[in-house]
């Protein structure tokens, strides 16, 4: 009866071998950054960015029609700046559409990819992201594959750290915070929790901070980002931070520590409120697991003791384990990448 | 005083130890020999010798060990007969029967095993090897079990594992197909109203 049923099993998963000839590719599409990640082990990560040139001038010194990620970055003064991707959701002006589809092309040229194989991919979505938001995606992206699913981030960080039962995993991106409960499932809309408090927020929330603090200072949300990226902590500082500051036409070196931690702790609240919306609402069987299995991933998964200090809040709620999922820039893209080449090849067909 | 006992006088001997012992048993013996010793009647080597004759004889066990004077005139006339005078026979009859009483108990107690019966030895030699021998099949029989139940163990833990990763499967095949559902629904959506880029 065992050997029968080995036997059925094998010829079960027999299907799923996959031709070698064949590429599958996961795609973090984040309000901030793209990764990307191919199953013959190239990856990369850009910007968001899009820039056309202003005008005549511009396009003639730059020969490009548009420029992508730190390129677009580097000469945005001779550039219309297009950030397609806004608290997590791609636009739909035709200017972002068209910016989003050259993104996804540069991207994808960027791993050379052979355009005599067939290519599958899974693009990571926010987990509130709209059915109108996924069909546009699923459309810009139709023309570059041969197969393509669109999947919640967070799913995808669950996915792969293969914590697929009893897991809640707080995607802290630059545009949303993503909270998803994971249990065997897809989630639903009600395992899942979307936030605007995320990286974006922390940058403007720091900007506000160093302006109250100190009086004419002239701080862009760039500047705040580069600190924020070098120093993000929250609860109790190790080290001083001290940064230089343009004050009108001079530059001061002034400690932001205090702005930087009250920046980072300012996302807390929301996460808090979601991590304990997402166990009360649990099957009280396992919301002991769930409470114990709370994964951080995305960029902010980089705050410095953000962790601890969760686990310190979670101590008001009956408390709970937080860790954090290994590779925060690449970890979406590589779960899509993973649930791409686990999928069974004839459900590639029939999507 | 009777100074020794030769192995002529046996029967007299056994006739005068049973006498005695059928009136103060084994357990008054040494007391009463004691007195015939300690009034001049007999010598050490002789009470030694009755005590050995007194071993072998039929176990009794008397209340006191003194004894009526019939009884000591009686008692005197065999030490004299053994010291070779001639003593009627008649004389030497008694009246009354003896107020010890046969102890069967330490009789059965004292018993010495080399009197065991050679057959029952060897019955009982035979029984001692039987059940040797299957107390060390049972000890074979639960080696075998104990290494039956661990191959059992080690194969449920196989399967549990087996059901884990079916298990497992089933759920990651659960979440392609939804995958895969939710997808068809998109592209559907798209179909009806498709976007408008150049």
């Amino acid at each position: 009866m065992a050997t029968k049923r080995k036997i059925e099993k094998k010829g079960a998963s027999a299907p799923r071998i996959k031709e070698s000839k064949d590429l599958f590719i996961g795609i973090d599409l984040g309000t901030n950054h793209t990764a990307i990640s191919t199953s013959n082990g190239k990856k990369n990560s850009i910007l968001s960015i899009v820039g056309t040139p202003r005008d005549a001038v511009a396009s003639k010194f730059l020969k490009k029609e548009r420029l992508y990620g730190d390129e677009a970055l580097k000469h945005r003064v001779a550039l219309n700046m297009f950030k397609p991707i806004e608290s997590g959701l791609l636009k739909n002006q035709r200017e972002d559409l068209e910016a989003a589809k050259g993104l996804l092309e540069y991207v994808l040229n960027s791993v050379d990819v052979n355009r005599d194989v067939k290519k599958y991919a899974i693009i990571g979505v926010p987990s509130q992201a709209s059915v109108l938001n996924k069909k546009i995606i699923t459309e810009i992206a139709g023309d570059f594959f041969d197969g393509i699913m669109v999947a919640s981030e967070p799913f995808c960080v669950a996915y792969n750290i293969e914590e697929l039962e009893h897991s809640l995993v707080v995607d802290i991106g630059a545009g949303t915070t993503d909270l998803c409960r994971v249990h065997g499932t897809l989630p639903d809309p009600d395992d899942q929790v979307s936030s605007n408090k995320a990286g974006d927020f922390i940058d403007k929330e720091l900007v506000r901070f160093i302006s109250d603090e100190y009086t004419n200072v002239r701080v862009t949300t760039e500047m705040a980002k580069k600190w924020k990226e070098q120093s993000a902590f929250v609860g109790e500082a190790e080290e001083e931070i001290v940064v230089d500051v343009p004050v009108d036409s001079s530059i001061l070196k002034l400690s932001i520590t205090k702005e930087v931690k009250n920046a980072c702790e300012a996302i807390i609240p929301d996460i808090m409120g979601g991590i304990s919306k997402l166990i009360s609402t649990y099957d009280p069987d396992f919301q002991e697991d769930l409470r114990n299995n709370i994964w951080l991933a995305g960029g902010g998964s980089l705050i410095k003791n953000l962790d601890v200090v969760l686990e310190k809040e979670l101590e008001l709620i009956d408390g709970g384990s937080v860790k954090i999922a290994k590779d925060p820039v690449f970890g979406g893209a590589n779960g899509a990448l993973k649930l791409a080449m686990d999928m069974p090849p004839e459900f590639w067909q029939t999507a | 005083m009777l100074e020794e006992l030769d192995e002529n006088s046996i029967e007299t001997q056994r006739k005068w130890i049973k006498f005695l012992l059928e009136r103060v048993g084994h357990n008054n013996l040494l007391r009463l020999l004691n007195y015939y010793k300690s009034i001049g009647w007999i010598s050490d080597p002789v009470a030694q010798r009755l005590l050995e004759l007194a071993s072998i004889e039929k176990r009794y066990k008397g209340i006191s060990w003194t004894l009526s004077a019939q009884e000591q005139r009686i008692s005197r006339l065999y030490i004299e007969k053994l010291e070779g005078r001639a003593i009627d026979d008649s004389l030497l009859q008694v009246q009354s029967p003896g107020k010890a009483k046969p102890d069967v108990e330490k009789n059965l107690k004292t018993k010495p095993a080399e009197y065991m019966h050679p057959v029952e030895k060897t019955k009982m030699e035979f029984n001692i090897h039987r059940r040797e021998v299957t107390i060390n099949n049972l000890e074979e029989e639960l080696d075998e079990k104990y290494t039956q139940i661990e191959k059992l163990n080690i194969r449920i833990r196989g399967l549990e594992n087996e059901l884990l990763e079916s298990n497992k499967e089933l759920m990651k095949n659960k979440i392609y197909k939804e995958l895969m559902d939710q997808n068809i629904r998109i592209k559907k959506a798209a179909r009806k109203k498709p976007l408008n880029l150049s």
